[in-house]
């Protein structure tokens, strides 16, 4: 069974407290839905949540050990999208599949990564540069990643954005799967989404 | 781990080669810089014989500062760099192979013009030869110092100039170690225990670096 316990953090950005005593707890299947206006500090949480940036007051507790004393092991099973699209644009989408596939050490099926890129739309780009597609078709290389490579956790920050109506269906789909077979995910939204989240952490305004 | 190391290697060369400026301006740079010596100064070859081994590493120095600011670009644009950050492999390996890619593609062309260079500046061979094996033993430590550098300053505005500033003084003892052994080699003293010692020295930064790099970035990235 996998967990996810967040205690009395702190978020912060720059010098300045956003909000205190963060509290919240994961488990398989769950799903938690930052909200926040813009500023509210949702991206700095997840930053921290992805352990990107340090966290100074409260733990974060994977499987009921602090991540502190287990980067390594939390990483393996993070998968994190940030406002950027983590992916090389000098190299082109089969490539960069590749790179991800080694680097998470978990190598992809030919045929599951082309019924991927035929659902996403990209096959017929498989040999065009990172570099050459558009914002969109960047975010659906990027999602692409999440649903190969198989990791329990994943931590979105917008996952939405620059995505067509289809694109987002298809997202939607691909979430579900992940939560029903027993993943878990943190993600910002602007925009509502028609999954009921399980939980909702509303960020206070500044 | 192995097939990960190879894989890195390989997408940041094959980046390096789609951009040729990346690899042909720090190139060019530093043919022009060179050319400058015999016009500024003096055609003279005694006086050029003396000279060359400084302009040499001098100008090996400055295009190597030229290239350095390329070294995460690609893994900058997109955010890739965070993938390497939230990983389960050790950073500072990774950056090593980062590090090898650069050094291959930024300072190995400069190494292997070294016997025409020797050439144009009335070197023997057996000159040029030993200028190749001291660049080739002190460029490595170039682009480490250099990596340090740009993972300090990472993201931050006017970065060239203070990377300059930061980096240049610590890459001195080793210019003043590699100029010198061409040097004594010149005047026929013995240079191993020079060699040995720039090779100890890019044995020491090459093993102890990689962590301090590693360390740098996560600093500079954790916002």
């Amino acid at each position: 069974m996998l967990s996810l316990q967040v205690r009395q953090l702190t978020c912060v950005r720059g010098q300045k407290i956003l909000s205190r005593n963060i509290h919240f707890e994961l488990s398989s299947g769950d799903l938690l839905l930052i909200e926040g206006r813009n500023g509210s500090g949702k991206t700095s949480l997840l930053r921290q949540l992805a352990a990107l940036s340090t966290t100074e007051t409260g733990r974060i507790l994977w499987r009921g050990q602090d991540i502190h004393t287990c980067y390594p092991h939390y990483w393996q099973h993070l998968h994190y999208l940030g406002h950027s699209h983590g992916i090389k644009l000098g190299l082109t989408i089969e490539e960069n599949l590749k790179l991800m596939a080694s680097l998470a050490e978990m190598p992809i099926s030919l045929s599951c990564q082309d019924a991927i890129l035929q659902q996403l739309n990209l096959h017929t780009y498989q040999h065009t540069l990172a570099a050459d597609l558009s914002a969109g078709q960047k975010r659906r290389l990027a999602l692409a990643r999440l649903w190969l490579i198989h990791k329990p956790l994943w931590i979105l920050d917008e996952p939405l954005t620059a995505l067509d109506r289809d694109s987002q269906a298809l997202f939607l789909h691909h979430l579900d799967q992940h939560l029903t077979t027993g993943g878990m995910c943190i993600l910002s939204s602007h925009s509502s989404l028609p999954v009921v989240p399980l939980v909702i952490l509303r960020l206070p305004q500044w | 781990m192995v097939t990960l190391l190879v894989r890195i290697l390989w997408s940041d060369l094959l980046i390096f080669f789609r951009r040729a400026r990346e690899w042909l301006y720090p190139l060019g740079f530093f043919i022009i810089v060179l050319s400058l010596f015999p016009l500024a100064m003096t055609p003279d070859p005694f006086l050029l014989q003396t000279l060359a081994p400084g302009i040499i590493w001098i100008a090996a120095l400055l295009a190597s500062l030229l290239a350095l600011e390329n070294i995460f670009v690609s893994d900058m644009e997109a955010g890739f760099i965070e993938q390497l950050l939230l990983n389960a492999h050790p950073l500072s390996l990774l950056l090593t192979v980062k590090i090898i890619a650069h050094w291959l593609v930024a300072e190995m062309p400069l190494i292997l013009l070294m016997p025409l260079l020797g050439w144009w500046f009335h070197l023997s061979f057996a000159v040029s030869g030993m200028l190749m094996i001291t660049l080739l033993l002190g460029t490595p430590i170039f682009s480490l110092l250099g990596m340090l550098g740009v993972a300090l300053t990472l993201g931050l505005r006017s970065q060239g100039a203070l990377l300059g500033l930061l980096i240049l003084p610590l890459m001195v003892p080793v210019l003043v170690f590699g100029v010198g052994t061409v040097q004594q080699y010149m005047a026929g003293l013995p240079v191993l225990g020079n060699v040995a010692f720039l090779a100890g020295l890019l044995l020491a930064t090459g093993c102890g670096l990689p962590l301090a790099i590693a360390a740098a970035l996560r600093i500079s990235l954790d916002e």
